[in-house]
Parts: C-alpha cells; structure tokens; sequence
C-alpha cells in the first residue's frame, strides 16, 4: 500500500512529537515493505549492470557481479592446444597423487568475496598416442593399458582439492605406427577409442577470505603424448 | 524533483506546517520511486541473503575407487526380457549401494530447478563376437555373398531413479521423462527417444571393415575394438509442478540395447536385446554425482 502519513500539520497548533515520531514510523514500515508497483517509475530504470558492478576477466573469461562469479573459457580451436604426457607426469604407473600435473590454460584463479557454491563445468576431446614404446616393469603398463586422466581439482591437486572418483581416461592408440608410408597411427583414433569428448561437473564450497583459490583440470598421463585437442570450462560461483 | 533530493534541514531554516507536510508527502507519489531514489544508492550484497538463489549443493560418490582399472565392479548384461530389476551403481559389493540421499528429504519448491549431474568410468568387456548376435547387425550385399555387418549400435543405457516416497528408500522410480525400459515395442522391450529424457547411452563396441574392393566385402577384413576405459556423463534438470521432496537418487544401468522402431512409420526406440547378452560386461570404477537447486523466481 502507498504512503499515507498519519498525522498532517497545520499551522497554529501544537507540534507534537508524537505525531511526527507517528509519521516517521509509518514511513519506516512502508519503506520496508509498504511499496507498491504504482510508486515505482513507469519506465526500466535498473538493468543487470546496476546490480553487477561491471567487473571483466578477459583472461579468464570471468565476470564478478554481486552475486557471485560466472564465465569460461575454451581451446579456440587449435590456438591453446595442450598436451598430456607421460614425461610431464612421471612415468606415474602405480605412483602417489603428486603426479598430477596443471592442464596449461585451464585454472581460474578465483577470490570469492563471500562464502560460495561453485559448480565447474569442463569437457576435453583428447587423441592419446599412439605410444608403442615397450614397457618398463614397475613404471610403464602395458602399451595396450595406458591411459591418459583428466580431473578437476580446486585449490590443490591432492586429495584435498582432488577426488579419485572424478577423473575421467582417454585410451592409447595401442596399435601404434605404420611401418611404411604414409607412417601414421595404424588404426583411427575413433576405432580405438583413442578420441571421445570427456564431460563432467565438479562441485565445491569455498569460504570467503580464503586466498585465491585455483578452480581447473588437471592431467596424469600414461601414454608419451596426448593432444588435448578441445577443451572448455565454464564456472558458476553463487554466493547466494 | 525528486522526493528524497529534498535538501537537508539546517540551522536557521523556518519550520511551518507545509515543510514538515512537504517531506512526508514526498513519499506519496506515485511513480517516484526510480533510479535516483533506489537504483544509484546501489543494492549489494550485505542487502541479499544467502542461500536465495542457490540454496542445495550436494556431491556424492558412484561406484568405486579404483583409478588404475586394478578390481573395477563387473556386472553382466541382463538376459531375462522385461528384464526383472536394472543394475544399481555398487562399490563392490551389491550391498553397498551408490547414491544420493538427502538427509530428511530434499524438498525442490515450484520456484526451484533441480539440476543433476553425474559422471562414471566404464569399460565394455565383450567374448564371442557378440556384435554378430541378436540384432546387432545388417546384412549386406556382397558380389558373391551376403555379409553380416555390425551395426556397431550396440550398447549399455544408464538412467536416474529416484524415492520421492520415504527415507526408507525403498520405492526408487523413474524420474519424470525417462521410462523404465519395459515397454512392448513388437516383441521387444524398450523405451520411446522421448522416454530416454534422463539417458545416457554407452556404446559397447566399434566394427568397421578394412580393404574393401569396389564394393566386394567379401575381400575386406572385419575390425573390431571393444571400447576401452573412458569417463560417460549425464544431466537431467525437473522443475516441479507441485513441490516435491526427494529422498534418494541413482544411476541404474541395463544392456545390451540395441535401436529399433516397431515397424515402418513408428517413432525410434530403444529396445533390449537379450541376444548377446551372455557375452557382454561392463566394468565400472568411479564417477560422481552432483545435485544443485537454483532457486528461479
């Protein structure tokens, strides 16, 4: 309901504070709750950039507003192609959670200015291999069972920032190489399942006041080489 | 004039009835409420609360952890049509179920979406040329004999359940748009596209012929790769028409499967196919599943 003040002045009579302390409440109480659409400006005079601070990331992709973090980024076809290989990642066969190394290009740093839910959405298209490198007993697998991992991580790439239940593999080319011209891969990637888009979600709770905290992918390769021939990741940070 | 551009009192000024009048009036017009009263004073997060647009988040885990494939779970295709129950993400042993619950019932309002997300690691164990059976293949003609030729459609479907009935967790069903795949589709079983709204599809193998010569395939070499380790996933969001509360949700999974449609004319579904069920797994490690609600009005 609009304002109508309970008391009205006039003058010659008594100024009490009653009556104005009346007017006041009244007001109080209709400027929490009291407006109504017919007090309000007949035109739109409040867009989405009146209530998020125009804040931009062109790095990251990144927009900060005042309810959170929103944007991403992607491959942009072949410009920031990357690699997974397995001379980065240590050979890691049966080896501990610090193999896993950063996805170039592929980690937000992020300050939340208040605590938050962050969903992060991510997808790689990878060929791995071929690699018919023969295998070294206690390092490598078996040609035919190596694998490239890709897994969100936040903050760290241990178990704390990681989960083993997230990664998601890419299969080696195990056939290998042509022994003659034109001495490409021996069988398609797509027979082998060496290609495949990989897709997941990972969701997480940050406290506001923590340091910036790294949100991305990172990699543990099995195989000598893998192109990360795709890939994307977009971030929702809610702080409501 | 704006209303609260009226200026400040200040020493020396004459209070009447009508100033005093003035100021209270100002907040009785209409339409006077507009950027310069609201907008320019900024709303911003100490005025929002928390929890309004996103109030649940919850992850949880599917199946098993097992990075390096050493003892995934292993279960095998079903071979009874309708089948009799679908196969629930375990972490090894089938007492152990995965899945989300929410602690006294997760009640997604009309002014709710609940989003899900889930992701797994899957592999296809196949013996026996399985895509040779049932009706994994075509005939093709050949210049001197038909062929067999694999259709290389077979595969595994995973799909949501979920309780809206109590904690007990006892009454999981199919969530809204997705069928149970035990529909009649001419002698098989299966569901409409339009049932599958809560999917995902698992392709088993891939069978392709190499040194075909001018269309003679009886010349050709058969290929044929099961597919090995790799992440699937899926998403589902439901915007409820009453409010709901959901107790429990999973990820259940059936095969072998196989696309087909009733006859000329009807729509395309996927249907059971029994067939080379005894000579197909699937093996599964690990994957996750998240729920989020966004709150939309």
């Amino acid at each position: 309901m609009a304002y109508v003040k309970p008391n009205t002045f006039s003058d010659g009579t008594t100024l009490l504070a009653a009556e104005v302390q009346g007017n006041v409440d009244a007001l109080r109480i209709y400027l929490h709750e009291g407006i109504v659409q017919a007090d309000l400006l007949n035109s739109q005079w409040v867009d989405t950039r009146h209530v998020q601070p125009p804040r931009f990331d062109p790095l990251t992709g990144l927009q900060h507003g005042v309810t959170g973090q929103q944007g991403g980024q992607w491959s942009g076809a072949l410009v920031r192609l990357q690699f997974s290989t397995s001379y980065v990642t240590g050979n890691g066969f049966g080896s501990s959670a610090g193999d896993w190394r950063r996805l170039p290009n592929t980690t937000f740093d992020i300050d939340v200015r208040r605590n938050a839910k962050i969903l992060m959405h991510w997808s790689v298209e990878m060929e791995g291999g071929p690699d018919d490198v023969p295998a070294v007993s206690g390092r490598t697998p078996a040609i035919g069972a190596r694998y490239s991992y890709v897994c969100p991580y936040v903050g760290t790439m241990d178990l704390a920032g990681r989960n083993n239940y997230d990664p998601q593999e890419i299969k080696n080319n195990a056939n290998g190489f042509r022994s003659g011209p034109p001495y490409g891969p021996d069988r398609p990637y797509s027979a082998c399942n060496g290609y495949g888009r990989r897709t997941g979600v990972k969701a997480r709770a940050l406290t506001a006041g923590a340091d910036v905290t790294p949100i991305g992918l990172c990699t543990w390769s099995q195989i000598d080489r893998s192109a990360v021939i795709n890939w994307s990741i977009a971030l929702e940070v809610w702080y409501l | 004039m704006s209303r609260i551009n009226r200026a400040r009192i200040v020493d020396g000024d004459e209070t009447t009835a009508a100033s005093l009048n003035d100021r209270f009036d100002d907040f009785s017009q209409a339409n006077a409420v507009d950027q310069f009263n609201l907008r320019d004073a900024a709303v911003d997060l100490p005025q929002l609360g928390t929890g309004f647009q996103a109030p649940f988040m919850q992850s949880d885990n599917l199946g098993k952890s097992d990075l390096l494939h050493d003892a995934p779970v292993s279960f095998a295709a079903q071979t009874s049509t309708p089948y009799t129950t679908p196969h629930v993400l375990h972490s090894g042993s089938i007492s152990n179920p995965t899945f989300a619950t929410y602690s006294g019932g997760l009640t997604v309002t009309t002014s709710d979406v609940m989003r899900i997300y889930w992701s797994l690691s899957v592999k296809a164990v196949v013996r026996n040329e399985p895509y040779r059976q049932g009706m994994q293949f075509n005939a093709i003609k050949g210049s001197v004999s038909d062929f067999n030729v694999s259709t290389s459609a077979g595969c595994f479907v995973a799909w949501l359940q979920w309780d809206i009935t109590s904690a007990s967790l006892t009454h999981f069903e199919e969530v809204p748009g997705q069928g149970d795949f035990k529909t009649a589709v001419g002698s098989f079983y299966g569901n409409s596209l339009q049932s599958c709204q809560a999917t995902t599809v698992i392709p088993l193998w891939s069978v392709y012929m190499r040194n075909i010569n001018e269309g003679n395939v009886n010349t050709s070499t058969e290929e044929a790769t099961a597919a090995g380790w790799r992440g699937i996933s899926g998403t589902w969001h439901h915007k409820p028409g009453t409010n709901r509360t959901i107790y429990g949700l999973r990820v259940v999974l059936l095969g072998v499967m196989h696309p087909r449609r009733a006859s000329a004319g009807t729509v395309n579904t996927l249907v059971h196919d029994i067939v080379p069920g005894t000579n197909v797994d699937l093996n599964y490690t690990g994957g996750q599943l998240v729920t989020f609600v966004n709150r939309v009005k």
